[in-house]
């Protein structure tokens, strides 16, 4: 038998143990060999890790997304349930007067940036945003904020999320300036607008929010309507 | 688990049907990451890195038939889950990040860590991943059976229509010649 080949018996787990004793004792004498051996065990590893790598990839497309232990894992109706519950309540107590102020129709224009990545193309093999918009969708801004900042700048959707995480738990001042960065992004510029706005009126820096939702009001789409309801509270 | 499920999960596993591993996947993803969480204090992302090796590792253990014999699927899935964590542990106060999956999983094969960069070894994995693109399907099939899911002998046989194992191996060798060749033209692409 060749060298190649026998190489290729040994790494397959093939070989006898008398075999395998006789070809490690050749390993061991044959400094070259033995090179050969490890550089070819190396190549398999690689080809095993970068298998693995594309079929965890796989299994999160297949397995999440469509599994009913995920969704009892991530009970979004329940959330639902919850914030359509709480704002029943906070209808039914709430004067209706209490809606003139800019923070407080503000505060009912507030809710989270839609989840709308398909992931089964744009980021099924980035785990770190996969993981990010789980947290995020199951509404745990807190830990998602973290993750959704370190998958790094270049991402305009990242970071819109990651604004949205901040502004969902009152962190409005270190929102403001993730936002304002996506002001010119062609496809979150407005939804990116919007949100400072939100976060301004809610800082208590109601007179900051007026450009952008001029702007708002002007290009007739995203958010118009609210945009226009929020000036005419402004003072 | 009962003997007859086990029995139907092998198969679904083997027959690489996407029910086998949804069916694990639901029976243990809640069990295994919460607890990974209260037992190592890992972060929910963690986790559920850790559970999805840990579901690989748990189907190279079917394909390979290390695994022929389970009373309790949740607490094998939970010991993977947790031998899992203490090699990146292990890692992590080594202060080694894994910036690739590829990385990543090159790391936890090997269990300990790579002197090359992460770049360095997502740029060999696909060289070798290429080299082997270039073979014949056959050659491609057959040796993802052998070397990276460890099938038996006699099942690949099946699996590829062969006579015996011994075509088995005699088409290994062929096919895995072939691969280092390809290897070789990719290192020294001007001969």
């Amino acid at each position: 038998m060749d060298d190649v080949a026998a190489i290729s018996d040994y790494l397959a787990g093939e070989l006898s143990p008398e075999e395998v004793a006789a070809f490690e004792a050749r390993m061991a004498e044959d400094e070259s060999f033995r090179e050969r051996v490890e550089a070819q065990r190396q190549q398999l590893l690689l080809l095993k890790a970068a298998h693995r790598a594309d079929l965890k990839a796989q299994l999160r497309k297949d397995l999440i997304p469509i599994s009913p232990a995920a969704q009892k894992t991530f009970p979004i109706w329940r959330l639902v349930a919850a914030a359509a519950a709480i704002l029943l309540l906070l209808l039914w107590f709430q004067p209706w007067k209490s809606q003139d102020t800019p923070e407080a129709l503000a505060m009912s224009y507030l809710e989270p940036y839609p989840v709308v990545t398909d992931r089964s193309n744009e980021f099924s093999e980035d785990s770190l945003f996969f993981t990010a918009l789980l947290l995020y969708q199951n509404g745990q801004y807190e830990r998602a904020a973290p993750l959704l900042a370190s998958v790094g700048a270049e991402n305009p959707l990242a970071k819109l999320y990651q604004g949205e995480c901040l502004l969902q738990t009152s962190q409005y001042e270190a929102a403001l300036p993730i936002f304002a960065s996506l002001e010119s992004d062609p496809l979150f510029g407005e939804a990116a607008m919007w949100r400072y706005a939100l976060a301004t009126i809610l800082a208590g820096q109601p007179e900051d929010a007026q450009e952008y939702l001029k702007t708002l009001v002007r290009k007739e789409g995203y958010k118009s309507k609210e945009s226009q309801a929020l000036l005419e509270v402004i003072p | 688990m009962k003997e007859a499920a086990f029995q139907e999960l092998v198969k679904l596993i083997r027959a690489n049907d996407k029910r086998g591993l949804q069916q694990v996947f639901d029976q243990t993803y809640r069990y295994c990451t919460r607890t990974l969480i209260k037992k190592t204090r890992c972060s929910a992302a963690d986790a559920e890195d850790i559970y999805m090796d840990a579901l690989l590792v748990f189907r190279e253990n079917i394909l390979s038939g290390r695994l022929t014999i389970l009373s309790n699927l949740k607490t094998y899935m939970y010991g993977i889950c947790f031998n899992l964590w203490r090699t990146l542990n292990r890692h992590h106060q080594k202060q080694q990040q894994f910036e690739s999956e590829i990385a990543r999983q090159y790391a936890l094969l090997t269990q300990e860590g790579a002197e090359q960069t992460a770049l360095e070894l997502t740029e060999k994995a696909n060289q070798v991943k290429a080299a082997l693109k270039q073979l014949s399907e056959t050659c491609q099939q057959l040796l993802t059976l052998v070397y990276l899911e460890q099938r038996p002998q006699e099942e690949i046989a099946q699996i590829m229509g062969f006579a015996s194992s011994n075509v088995v191996k005699v088409t290994r060798h062929r096919c895995y010649k072939y691969w280092m060749k390809a290897l070789e033209t990719q290192a020294y692409p001007n001969g």
